[in-house]
């Protein structure tokens, strides 16, 4: 008989107001092999895992039950007490009663039936659990960073700081991400380029980074500690050993296409560096633009380069990285202005909020001197639209973008700057500048730099007798309200990258109904996927500001370095095992295994002769997803510590009343 | 209502020459609303005192300038104490009406008759919601006054039914008080019984005493001891015998039980008798 000790938590009062906890203990006293049952404020608390500790100890507990808050938040927790109190950590179990139990139910009675049910379904459980021990992994020491923007660059630097060897991935010819493209950045109007290059150069000048640029990831195999990342260098057509970066292919090339750099605003040749500060400052073709490619008849960028270094024949190369960890800060992308047609998307004069930027920027078109798009004026008076996009359900964006009502009020002060005597208009529905002394900001561009800030959102921009007008609503005063603007900007949405989709899909990590990648928990493993050793860095988990990018690639790097510090890395038990003796061969398993985790082994007998063929489960690479045994035909496979029998006993428990 | 917002707009002249009068940043202002709620003249307001600081800001001049609330402003200061922003709107209100009055002047009118208009305009809509307000301070009044009226009735009948209340509980402490005698000549009763009791017992005490000599002793001996016990037991309640004739006669333990109306029983006696 086990001798099963059961512990029921208050919460404080988040369990104890719907469940009569008092009387869950005293029926958790009365339940076969039950030895002793107790209901505590706060079992996590330091007294409530020392009581816990206590009683396993005088009571010679055998196994434990815990019935507090989900195990998400606290098995951890809980398991390492039973181990202090002597216990192995899987003979403790679980009982959610606040989000199956308290949280859900209204009615106090119905809540404390339904706990009770449940300490008894898992006091039933807790008698089938077995001693499991941790699987200990060996790490490779190297890490992968998919994207490198501010915060794929920061968190290359931190692990490369920290000893170890990055594999830096951009899909881009060139590294620095958004950031590069910024003019300056809030809340202090610093340089962005001027620090992002800084940034770029680092990247190129440490030793322990190695850089594939217009690379992407192809495939990923393996697992925490073991992955195999084949990666698909594009071809440049340019050999990068042989290339000078002299500059003289992209003088000559006669094909014109928009710049992906300059946000459209204008256009660049087949063969380019997509801004002079690129790292690396090597040109790339093109070739879908490129008339050679097209038409065949073009070479003239070979016939300049005198280092002969234009390759038309390179073909995309496929290089195979061994890491052991991998984080993933591939950003975001800005929805595009034709989705709002009502806000005149086609006239050249009403531009997004990056092109302002690139308009502003001393590396930009105008060369920093903010001229407007259509006729080459200074404009005197702008309106900025914020919220273009974000909030509106009705285009699928129900989140707010975040960094619209600050940088919008950057842009502001950037205008005022070029034209003092301009009047900036802005748009709002909210504005939400919560960072530090960032409202501190907005209210500078409203009190310091005059902007007109109208609440409301805009019904159309018109053009009307050649110059554009802003039709809104001021709902402060409930009126409509008609300005006459000389540029409009929209601060449209922050989107998930198109295509980042694909990629969760091959890293197997989730990602949300915006296409911004899940974290593990939004609050206590925020840079964590639900896949082990896979990181999140930036924007690609939701909008955020260049700080908080920043402090994520740290928080990811950290972790990176946390699982490369450690001698073994352990993985939890709970893994799928095999019975040799029972299983027939048939390998369905290994269809439907999504880890690859199913290997094949032979069964010798004893003068060493192959007798039969039968599954084995690879313990590094199995998630204990349970997939395999559910398929298993003949019931050879048992996931462990949600064997039949638990799960069997559990299901029993609930019909005896 | 609809409004334009260009160039062409005479705004900047309009919000620096109030902004100079008046000595505030009026874009500041981020339209809590808290003045409005905190003036007393609000109500009476055509422009709530917050939207006259948002045409302010977006250099509605006609808007800020024709309306009743420049006017009806007391300059109380209230909402001036309660801004967040430290915004003096009273001192804006100031600057309003002397940018009215110089308006006045520079599009030439003929003052008299423009002040006089103005007087009469403000005269007529400041008399009219006066009188409003004085007829209705009246109706008011005359309701506290029912009220209190009321109130004063009321009150007089709850003093009434204290009194009586009074009076019930002085009634009751007298009863308790009467009672409280009866029950001390009970007692007195009842300890004079016992005492008769008591008496009666000392009586009947030593009519019977029982005592058995142990080991070989002479009968006068016997005689002797009764004869003491005797005496102690009527005395007290325990009797202890020293020497008796040229015996030494040692009493152990005589426990007497008395009881009432029960004669008097030596029920344990062991005496010893040493020669």
């Amino acid at each position: 008989m086990s001798r099963i000790g059961v512990f029921i938590c208050w919460c404080g009062s988040s369990i104890a107001e719907r469940v009569n906890v008092r009387e869950v203990a005293r029926y958790g006293a009365t339940l076969p092999g039950v030895v002793k049952a107790i209901d505590y404020q706060y079992l996590c608390s330091g007294p409530g895992q020392k009581l816990i500790v206590e009683v396993i100890r005088e009571h010679r507990l055998d196994r434990v039950v815990v019935a507090a808050c989900s195990p998400r938040m606290h098995e951890a927790t809980f398991r390492r007490v039973a181990v202090e109190g002597g216990l192995n950590p899987c003979l403790l179990e679980m009982v959610n009663v606040q989000e199956h139990c308290s949280w859900v139910h209204r009615n106090r009675t119905e809540a404390t039936v339904r706990a009770k049910n449940s300490v008894r379904m898992t006091v039933e459980r807790v008698k089938w659990n077995r001693s499991l021990n941790q699987i200990k992994i060996p790490v490779t020491k190297r890490a992968l960073v998919i994207g490198a923007g501010i915060a794929g660059i920061q968190a290359s630097l931190d692990i490369a700081a920290g000893g170890y060897e990055v594999v830096l991935l951009e899909k881009k010819p060139s590294i620095g991400g958004h950031m590069a493209q910024l003019a300056e950045i809030f809340p202090t109007l610093e340089c962005s380029p001027c620090i992002m290059t800084a940034h770029m150069f680092e990247v190129i000048h440490n030793p322990n980074i190695k850089l594939y640029s217009y690379s992407e990831l192809e495939s990923l195999e393996g697992y925490v500690g073991n992955f195999t990342a084949k990666i698909r260098k594009k071809a440049r057509s340019v050999d990068e050993h042989k290339c000078t970066g002299c500059g003289r292919c992209h003088q000559k090339c006669t094909a014109l296409v928009k710049s992906e750099f300059n946000e459209g605003l204008t256009s660049r040749p087949a063969i380019y560096i997509p801004f002079p500060q690129a790292v690396p400052d090597k040109p790339v073709i093109d070739r879908e633009v490129c008339l050679q490619f097209q038409k065949g008849d073009c070479g003239i960028c070979q016939e300049v380069c005198l280092a002969g270094a234009i390759d038309y024949q390179q073909e995309d190369e496929i290089v195979s990285e061994e890491v052991g960890a991998i984080v993933v800060a591939t950003g975001y992308d800005l929805m595009a202005k034709e989705m709002y047609p009502e806000y005149g998307g086609e006239y050249p004069d009403v531009i997004t909020s990056l092109q302002f930027e690139r308009l502003v920027s001393a590396s930009g078109p105008t060369h920093g001197e903010l001229r407007r798009p259509s006729d080459n004026k200074v404009p005197k008076s702008v309106v900025f639209i914020q919220c273009v996009g974000s909030m509106d359900a009705s285009h699928g964006i129900s989140y707010c973008s975040k960094i619209c009502c600050i940088y919008t009020a950057k842009q502001v002060m950037l205008f005022r700057h070029q034209c003092p005597e301009g009047q900036a208009y802005v748009f709002y529905v909210d504005i939400r500048a919560a960072g530090k002394s960032y409202n501190e900001f907005v209210r500078r561009a409203i009190e310091e730099y005059k902007a007109i800030y109208i609440r409301g959102r805009v019904s159309s921009v018109l053009l009307r007798d050649g110059s554009l007008v802003v039709c809104g609503a001021d709902t402060l005063i409930g009126e409509q309200v008609e300005i006459k603007a000389d540029l409009v900007v929209l601060a449209t949405a922050i989107i998930a990258t198109p295509g980042v989709e694909k990629l969760a899909r091959k890293l197997g990590i989730a990602y949300d109904l915006h296409s911004f990648l899940s974290e593990a928990h939004s609050r206590l493993r925020p840079v964590e996927t639900n896949s082990a050793g896979i990181f999140l860095a930036g924007a690609c988990q939701a909008p955020k500001d260049i700080a908080e990018s920043v402090a994520q690639a740290g928080a990811a790097a950290s972790k990176v370095l946390g699982l490369f510090g450690s001698r073994d890395f352990c993985q939890e038990p709970g893994l799928a095992k095999v019975n040799e003796n029972t299983c027939s061969g048939c390998f369905l398993c290994q269809e439907v295994c999504s880890f690859n985790a199913i290997e094949i082994k032979g069964l010798t007998d004893r003068r060493g002769e192959l007798v039969r063929m039968v599954s084995s489960v690879n313990t590094n690479k199995c998630r204990g997803c349970g997939t395999c045994a559910a398929a298993c035909r003949s019931n050879s496979i048992e996931l462990e510590g949600f064997n039949d029998q638990q799960i069997y006993s559990q299901i029993n428990a609930l019909g005896l009343r | 209502m609809k409004y334009e917002l260009s160039e062409e707009n005479c705004r900047w002249q309009f919000i620096q020459s109030i902004e100079t009068l008046s000595g505030q940043n009026i874009s500041v202002c981020y339209q809590c609303g808290k003045c409005s709620v905190s003036c007393p003249l609000c109500k009476d307001m055509e422009v709530k005192p917050n939207q006259i600081m948002r045409y302010i800001q977006l250099g509605l001049k006609d808007r800020a300038l024709i309306n009743n609330t420049i006017w009806l402003c007391a300059g109380c200061q209230t909402c001036s104490i309660r801004c967040p922003q430290k915004l003096d709107l009273a001192r804006v209100m100031d600057s309003l009406r002397i940018i009215h009055n110089q308006e006045v002047v520079r599009q030439n009118l003929p003052l008299t008759l423009s002040v006089k208009e103005f007087g009469q305009r403000i005269y007529r809509s400041l008399f009219s919601r006066l009188q409003r307000g004085v007829v209705r301070m009246r109706e008011k009044r005359a309701e506290e006054r029912e009220e209190r009226a009321e109130g004063r009735e009321e009150r007089a009948d709850g003093r009434e039914k204290r009194a009586e209340e009074r009076e019930e509980r002085a009634e009751g402490r007298e009863k308790r008080a009467e009672g409280r005698e009866k029950r001390a000549e009970e007692r007195e009763e009842r300890a004079e019984e016992m005492e008769k009791r008591a008496e009666k017992r000392e009586k009947r005490a030593g009519k019977e005493v029982d005592v058995r000599v142990a080991g070989e002793a002479s009968a006068a001996v016997e005689v002797d001891v009764r004869a003491n016990i005797k005496a102690n037991v009527k005395a007290g309640r325990e009797a202890e015998v020293g020497v008796v004739g040229n015996l030494a006669v040692a009493v152990d333990a005589v426990a007497v039980d008395v009881e009432e109306d029960a004669d008097i029983k030596v029920i344990e006696k062991v005496i010893e008798v040493e020669e």
